[in-house]
């Protein structure tokens, strides 16, 4: 390597750190002339076009940006700080009385307003939560619950046509309440294994446009009603029920 | 036909919901993003919040909203707050759990900080503060105002502005109180008035 190029690189690197040192807030961003360095990135780039030099340049480049940016962002808050400098601050602090310090703050303070205690309503809405969890116990002969209790859905599984048959039973017995009905009450309806089986098969049908549901945000409510035929959906969007408390 | 007192039932029922998820602070972080509050209440969310704030401000409290960049001032994104919009005391300070020595701390160093982009070194915050306060008081003060979200300290011994900071501190009024605290000195009273910059922009 030429001394000339060793002297090239130590230079271009020297720049770099004095860039970095800007970035990370070490020095203020005005105290190197942005202009100087980018004509000596200019004069070495002519001098010496070897693949190593060209990535430092680059490098270097996008370290000016950065500087340039910073340079943009301390005027705007010099402006908005009415170009009270640090060495003023320092003097206050040092000349005026514990007393001034706090009251300058108490003019400029919000105190920050919230409530970290649970309310009566959180607590019912938490209860009602806790019943809906299925029990843990494992069953015994002391057990106190009750066979309904302990259900859990059997699983079963269905051919086409048992399941085409499945669909069109749920569908009509919508179009028999010839109203909107709520999601859940119609979901639960009959034997508690059967929920699962009654969710799964009406997605299908809300997913073809053959039941309309509204969901209601305010009132936690979601409605279902019969509709005459697949509609064509201009919005499609996904909604999801859980039926952990099933 | 639309029927009005159902209208306003709906209306107050959102002013309800808005109050809770703004002042329930659930997360670690308080407030409420704008999208939450969309998702929750409807498109009409903006409206909920102007309606919201003048009847915070009867209770002497005013939503603060602070968006991620200020630049953009995405309403969606950005998150809203409660605060106290009348100033507080200084003998109020014992009853909401503040010392004279901590706020003083406080306030010193947020000046330096917002006349240094944000962020200083810690050692050069300490130096500053040292005229004032003994070391060891300086630092178990700090790392107290690090755990309530006034101040950053990281990895490379840097000190920064806080994120509660810019939900409670009005940077410009603070500024200007330090700029006119000498002739403060003299007519000192125990209230202290706010400046009529901070009400929020809904």
């Amino acid at each position: 390597m030429s001394k000339s190029v060793a002297l090239a690189r130590e230079e271009i690197t020297r720049i770099l750190l004095i860039l970095e040192n800007i970035e990370s807030m070490r020095v203020e961003p005005f105290s190197v002339n942005i202009s100087n360095v980018l004509d000596k990135l200019r004069s070495v780039i002519e001098e010496n076009r070897d693949s190593e030099m060209v990535v430092l340049d680059a490098e270097t480049l996008y370290k000016v940006a950065v500087v340039l940016g910073l340079q943009q962002r301390w005027i705007r808050e010099r402006a908005a700080s009415l170009f009270i400098d640090s060495q003023l601050i320092t003097n206050k602090i040092m000349y005026c009385s514990k007393d001034s310090l706090v009251r300058s703050f108490l003019a400029a303070w919000h105190p920050l307003v919230r409530i970290d205690q649970i309310t009566f309503h959180y607590l019912l809405k938490g209860y009602d939560y806790f019943l809906s969890l299925p029990s843990r116990i494992k069953r015994s002969s002391e057990s106190r619950m009750s066979d309904r209790d302990v259900k859990v859905p059997e699983w079963k599984f269905y051919d086409e046509a048992e399941a085409r048959r499945r669909v069109e039973e749920l569908r009509a017995e919508l179009m028999m309440e010839g109203r909107w009905v709520d999601y859940w009450e119609f979901v639960r309806r009959g034997e508690l294994g059967t929920v699962y089986e009654r969710a799964y098969f009406l997605s299908h049908l809300i997913s073809r446009g053959l039941v309309e549901i509204a969901i209601d945000m305010l009132n936690d409510k979601v409605m279902i009603r019969y509709s005459e035929g697949a509609r064509e959906l201009t919005n499609p969007t996904s909604f999801v029920t859980s039926l952990s408390g099933g | 036909m639309v029927d009005v007192s159902e209208e306003l039932a709906k209306f107050e029922k959102k002013l309800a919901i808005a109050t809770t998820l703004i002042l329930m602070a659930g997360h670690r972080t308080p407030g409420v993003r704008g999208w939450e509050l969309r998702r929750r209440i409807g498109k009409d969310y903006q409206r909920v919040l102007e309606v919201l704030n003048d009847r915070f401000k009867d209770l002497g409290l005013m939503l603060k909203i602070v968006y991620d960049d200020e630049n953009v001032k995405d309403f969606d994104r950005a998150r809203i707050y409660a605060v106290v919009s009348e100033p507080i005391t200084t003998s109020d300070l014992p009853t909401i759990g503040y010392r004279l020595d901590e706020l003083a701390i406080l306030s010193a160093t947020l000046a330096y900080l917002f006349t240094k982009s944000d962020k200083a070194p810690m050692n050069e915050v300490v130096e500053v503060l040292e005229s004032k306060f003994q070391k060891w008081v300086i630092e178990s003060t700090i790392d107290k105002l690090v755990r309530r979200g006034y101040l950053t300290k990281t990895d490379d011994g840097f000190l920064m502005v806080g994120w509660r900071v810019k939900v409670e501190v009005d940077r410009q009024a603070l500024l200007k109180a330090f700029a006119s605290m000498g002739q403060q000195e003299e007519a000192s009273s125990d209230t202290v008035q706010g400046p009529s910059s901070s009400q929020p922009q809904l």
